[in-house]
């Protein structure tokens, strides 16, 4: 499986409420609410580092496996590109 | 209430909305409309003008019911048949002030925000300092209680008037919207056809 590259899709908005990062799609019609690992994997998209750069990092601040952090980080982003909230 | 609005590559707007059209000019001091004589499309082209108006000041135009009490405010918002007239109905019947209960008009003031009343429906002329904002649910007695902020914004975001189809339209009414919750406390007012609501809010904006 290829290690992918992914940037925000031009357009999202984001914002902040009671502590919950929400992103709104390029066509403003769909909101998605973020858990806090879900809104650091956010941060962590941007453009440079990969989906085994960005599960390394999950895992060493949560202190989980390498292997189940990826697993958990490429379905999630996978989710967002399909809701075209990355690119 | 708003008919369809799609922004014009010359910046103007056109109104599409039920047996009438409208097109708005760049300047927004001219506008045609085609239909029926009859005040709806009127009012519908007023109401645009007014949602952008707020829109460019950093405000909303809400479909919500807004009320008041020592000079603090309530908005509830929410779908058709949520109980918005009904709760204007019973907070006025039990001595609040009914700003608006159909349209509300929010804008910044200081830190916070400030609800207006508007002439549809039932109406005031008057504005008190926004305190609590929230959604509407039927229960068999009166209660407000906290919920999420992100409760909120996926309702109010469904019931703010959007003055044009654009998405930097849609992104600014987000931001607008979250900045109100992020200022505001977040409420669930569930009530059932009785005084108990009015009580119920005049504590609230008594504190």
């Amino acid at each position: 499986m290829s290690d992918r590259i992914y940037r925000h899709a031009v357009g999202v908005e984001t914002s902040v409420l009671s502590g919950e990062k929400i992103l709104l799609d390029p066509q403003g019609r769909m909101l998605r609410g973020l858990n806090p690992t879900g809104a650091r994997v956010w941060e962590l998209v941007d453009g440079k580092r990969s989906e085994t750069q960005i599960a390394q990092v999950l895992a060493e601040e949560a202190g989980i496996d390498a292997a189940r952090a990826l697993a958990d980080v490429r379905a999630f982003l996978s989710a967002l590109l399909e809701k075209k909230l990355i690119l | 209430l708003l008919p369809r609005v799609r922004a014009r590559a010359d910046g103007g707007l056109a109104l599409e909305g039920e047996g009438f059209r409208a097109e708005l000019s760049a300047d927004r001091r001219e506008a045609r409309l085609e239909g029926p004589i009859d005040p709806f499309p009127v009012t519908a082209v007023v109401r645009v003008l007014l949602a952008e108006a707020l829109l460019l000041r950093g405000g909303l135009l809400v479909h919500g019911c807004a009320v008041a009490h020592q000079g603090k405010a309530a908005l509830f918002t929410g779908d058709s048949g949520a109980g918005k007239s009904t709760l204007g109905k019973w907070a006025s019947q039990g001595g609040l002030t009914r700003l608006a209960d159909e349209l509300v008009a929010v804008l910044p003031d200081g830190d916070g925000f400030r609800v207006h009343g508007t002439p549809w429906n039932v109406g005031t002329n008057a504005s008190a300092r926004l305190t609590h904002i929230g959604v509407l649910a039927h229960t068999p007695g009166a209660q407000l209680r906290p919920v999420p902020a992100s409760t909120v914004l996926r309702v109010l975001l469904s019931n703010v008037l959007e003055p044009g189809d654009t998405n930097e339209v849609r992104a600014m009414l987000f931001q607008i919207a979250s900045k109100i919750l992020s200022v505001v406390p977040t409420y669930e007012l569930g009530f059932a056809r009785n005084l108990e609501v009015a009580n119920v809010l005049r504590d609230a904006l008594s504190r």
